[in-house]
């Protein structure tokens, strides 16, 4: 197996809160190949968001914040390069699109300002060839009369049409890994599917990686080839996209796709299955399994100890006893 | 009370509100100890003029001119001054809140008009505005606190009406209208606790502004004729300015004391009562 | 009783803006019988959250009457209007704006029954003990503020509150959008219990299709301030028949990656139009598939075709305008 493109290993990332530094993220791998699509799915809260953050570089510095582990690019470990460095790669060889359409672009300057802003800060070229770039840009994410609509401002844009500008400006000097961090959960339907058609064709024409954050298991189900699911700052599960919804192994897996309406009759037979309680909040993680608490297939080993995130078949990896063929005690 | 004690917890972190706390402690503490110490007016005539301050001990922060002691009205003057203060703050933040309130729930051609009056109120220089107010109505404790109260609220009621308006459209207000809660109702039980936090913020540095203001007035000669005031010892004494300066360095040092105190105590009420607002 | 409990006819309104009129909504009709479950699907702008508030009559209609069991409650007087609200409560859609953050949630839960006139305070007390029980809470959250709770656990509180009068309709705007999914099915399970339990006619407002196809007895579809589509949940999901039912439905992921690879490529293009300058004819025209010369100059009207209400020139209840099923395939 070649080395992926993206390899993050165990990556852990605390904030300070009331004089402690609480796990946000714990102890998380994930590996990424050129070209590849991977998800990162949770609830809010789960550590998904952090992890963008942690790989672009763009968390709060310490003492706010402490980080550990690896995230190499192309074998350059990002957590360790000085603040320039990662500048430079940021832009270039990563990009990341974030889910807030109304606040991400700069309301005082054009559209074509901010794209061809992106694409100077990387490379040398003229006012005039980086004006060249932004409508082949804006053309590239499908926006309509792209060389007028340089001129506007970003407020005469619609939320679908900022979020293609964003993508414009990821795209400005061809990223080999581009983060979307639920680049469409402020969008309605159709315009999802806009964005998210727009994202699978870049991917495919460019060849970049895409890690893919989102919450919603459906956007999963389109986009991803691989799925990392994480809950409380852990990676609980990753598979394959069609082995893991045929048949999660991780209780809490289990239990997201039951909730989930979809596999529910339409009308009547109203219930749907919950997962009782809730996410337990950063500064009172249980001891063992984070999960323990609301699994239903818990038992005392769970509460006890943490399990490791293990091989589980068919190139899958849970962190669960159960899924790791272990019997309970009787 | 875990509110309360959470508030003083968050208050005492601000070293420097704490310190403007005491000293407007202090400043109560002279104002409540005024008519026990210095049981006759401090308008009598009691020593040798122009006895300088820590030379008798009977006087210790000397005479004036007149042989009035001055340690008698500083204690008096701050009774004043804090009478002054606070009741024309509460005139000033009970009308400010009122059309601040009206105006931002009821909005339309009432938020208008209101606000023409709040305009025309705050575009007049509130000094002048009051200096004329005080002197039409003859100066007294009463027409003072009624002209500071009158030219202050306009800030008061924009920042109700700020607040009104950004709270009127949140859901549990929506929630309210739903249940056929009246307006009256929903205006004292649901909004303005919530905008209790700057409201009380606003009244503490008001306190300061309407002491300083009194003082002026005094200083100007529109002071109450019948009670002692800071800014009236200071006017009395500008003439000696060169012979005997501390007869306005001392009240001068006590305004500026008890104004820088109760913005201090302004910020940190504002640094408690937003703990959002503060760094973790 | 005979006839819905809530039965909306005509029901218009629109908003002056600085370039213009808004149409918020327009011509908007349909009745919601007790123990029947409504929902009104549409995206963000097309109207949904304006009709829900004028419903509720935390705005006024500019024409058409909203029916509450029977009595028109469009243009009552806020004094005579009071009693009816009883009958008709709302959840609101942020679990975070919709409980004074000021007050502890005994008080929020009290309050109801204390502006109503119901009971003592021992009684009222007892209510909301009872109320939080069954929405899941444990009594003591009485003496907590709302910001000891997660969103889950506000939206029971808020439902709480919806069900302190005991109202026959209750309106829920978007309940559970902004719930993660696991706290999301237990927020729709105690929907669907409490309405089943008290015979509530609901109207379920949301823009997510898999939780209206669970919830719905009947769909409304609405697109630019008008209804086009209505009828039964189970047969506009197998077909929708208005062209914009049918590409909300072809857009909507669906997690299972077999629908989603089987999916056809029909991606609905553009914008939806501004509601301040709508497009003449058929408001869905610019962004149809379907569009011919008609529907750029002429308005659809809702009409009958087959089991549903459809606002379409060129539905026509056969198979022509119907999709294949993006939805998992069911087993039931």
């Amino acid at each position: 197996m070649t080395a992926p493109l993206l390899a993050v290993e165990g990556l852990s990332v605390r904030f300070r809160s009331g004089g402690r530094m609480l796990p946000a993220v714990d102890g998380l791998d994930i590996a990424i190949a050129a070209g590849e699509t991977v998800a990162v799915v949770g609830e809010s809260g789960c550590g998904k968001s952090v992890t963008a953050l942690a790989i672009m570089g763009l968390l709060p510095a310490p003492p706010d914040c402490a980080v550990a582990g690896r995230a190499a690019l192309d074998g350059v470990d990002l957590l360790s390069l000085p603040p320039e460095g990662l500048r430079r790669l940021r832009g270039r060889a990563m990009a990341m699109v974030v889910q807030e359409p109304r606040t991400s672009l700069n309301p005082v300057f054009t559209v074509g300002d901010q794209i061809a802003e992106a694409v100077r800060v990387h490379t040398a070229c003229s006012a005039r060839a980086a004006r060249a770039r932004a409508v082949e840009l804006l053309e590239l994410v499908r926006i309509p009369d792209a060389a007028r609509r340089l001129d506007d401002y970003p407020h005469r844009f619609s939320g679908g049409m900022r979020q293609r500008v964003m993508i414009a400006i990821a795209m400005a000097c061809d990223p080999r890994l581009l983060i979307a961090d639920e680049p469409t959960t402020a969008l309605d339907v159709t315009i999802q599917a806009q964005i998210l058609d727009l994202l699978g064709d870049l991917q495919a024409r460019f060849g970049m990686a895409l890690l893919l954050i989102t919450h919603d298991l459906g956007v999963v189900a389109r986009m991803a080839r691989r799925v990392v699911v994480m809950y409380a700052g852990r990676k609980v599960e990753e598979a394959p996209l069609r082995p893991l919804f045929a048949a999660p192994r991780h209780p809490y897996t289990q239990g997201l796709m039951r909730a989930s309406p979809h596999h529910a009759p339409a009308g009547g037979g109203r219930r749907l299955a919950e997962i009782p309680g809730v996410v337990p909040p950063l500064d009172a993680l249980p001891l063992g399994c984070a999960f323990a608490p609301r699994c239903p297939v818990a038992f005392d080993r769970c509460r006890d100890e943490r399990p490791a995130v293990l091989p589980a078949g068919d190139g899958r990896l849970a962190a669960c006893f159960r899924a790791a063929g272990e019997a309970a005690p009787a | 009370m875990k509110a309360l004690a959470g508030f003083a917890r968050r208050y005492a972190r601000n070293r420097a509100a704490v310190l403007g706390l005491v000293l407007v402690a202090i400043v109560a503490a002279m104002a409540l100890a005024a008519p026990i110490l210095y049981p006759e007016s401090p308008w009598e005539m009691v020593g040798r003029p122009l006895l300088r301050p820590f030379q008798n001990p009977e006087f210790p922060l000397g005479t004036d001119a007149l042989g009035r002691d001055v340690a008698a009205g500083i204690l008096h003057g701050a009774s004043v001054s804090l009478t002054i203060g606070i009741v024309a703050t509460v005139v000033s933040v009970v009308l400010g809140t009122l059309v601040g309130a009206v105006g931002g729930w009821y909005g339309g051609w009432i938020d208008d008009a209101l606000g023409r009056l709040t305009d025309v109120f705050q575009t007049m220089p509130f000094f002048v505005f009051a200096l004329a107010l005080v002197a039409i109505l003859s100066p007294s404790v009463g027409t003072i606190i009624f002209a500071i109260g009158i030219v202050t609220w306009p800030p008061v009621a924009r920042l109700v009406r700020g607040e009104f308006l950004a709270l009127k459209s949140r859901d549990f207000v929506q929630a309210c209208l739903g249940i056929g809660m009246s307006d009256a109702r929903i205006i004292a039980t649901q909004l303005l606790p919530n905008c209790a936090a700057p409201i009380i913020v606003t009244a503490s540095i008001k306190v300061a502004t309407a002491i300083l203001t009194e003082s002026s007035l005094a200083f100007l000669g529109l002071g109450d004729p019948n009670v002692m005031s800071w800014g009236t010892m200071i006017g009395q004494a500008r003439d000696l300015l060169r012979t005997a300066w501390y007869l306005t360095a001392i009240p001068g040092v006590v305004i500026l004391l008890t104004v820088m105190a109760l913005n201090l105590v302004g910020e940190g009420l504002n640094d408690a009562l937003n703990p959002r607002l503060k760094p973790r | 009783m005979t006839g819905p409990m809530l039965a909306v006819e005509g029901l218009a309104k629109s908003y002056r803006a600085s370039r213009g009129t808004v149409r918020a909504f327009e011509d908007v009709s349909f009745a919601v019988a007790a123990g029947e479950t409504v929902a009104l699907v549409g995206e963000s702008g097309c109207g949904k959250t304006s009709l829900a508030k004028t419903i509720y009559r935390l705005q006024d209609a500019d024409a058409g009457s909203v029916r509450l069991a029977g009595t028109d409650i469009t243009r009552l007087s806020r004094r005579a209007l009071r009693p009816h609200r009883r009958l008709m409560q709302m959840v609101f859609q942020d679990p975070y704006a919709s409980l004074n953050p000021r007050l502890t949630v005994g008080r929020i839960l009290e309050e109801p029954l204390i502006v109503h006139g119901i009971g003592d305070r021992a009684g009222r007390q007892g209510q909301v003990r009872r109320a939080l029980e069954r929405v899941g809470l444990a009594a003591a959250a009485a003496e907590r503020h709302p910001h000891q709770f997660s969103g889950g656990q506000r939206q029971r509180i808020g439902l709480a509150r919806a069900l302190m009068l005991e109202p026959g309709v209750l309106l829920c705007d978007e309940p559970v959008s902004a719930l993660d999914v696991s706290v999301q099915a237990q927020v729709l399970n105690l929907l669907a219990g409490v309405q089943e339990e008290r015979r509530l006619a609901m109207l379920f407002i949301s823009h997510d299709l898999g939780v209206v196809r669970h919830m719905a007895d009947r769909v409304l579809v609405m697109y630019l301030g008008r209804i086009v589509e209505s009828g039964p949940a189970r047969r506009i999901f197998a077909r929708p028949a208005h062209p914009y039912t049918r590409a909300l439905l072809a857009a909507a992921p669906v997690p299972d990656p077999d629908v989603e690879a089987a999916r056809p490529r029909e991606i609905l293009q553009g914008d939806p139009p501004s509601p301040i300058d709508p497009p003449p004819g058929c408001g869905f025209h610019p962004r149809c598939a379907f569009a011919e010369a008609r529907c750029r100059t002429e308005r659809p009207p809702l009409r009958t075709v087959g089991d549903r209400r459809v606002a379409c020139h060129r539905a026509t209840g056969d198979d022509e305008a119907s999709l294949r099923l993006p939805f998992a395939p069911q087993p039931h």
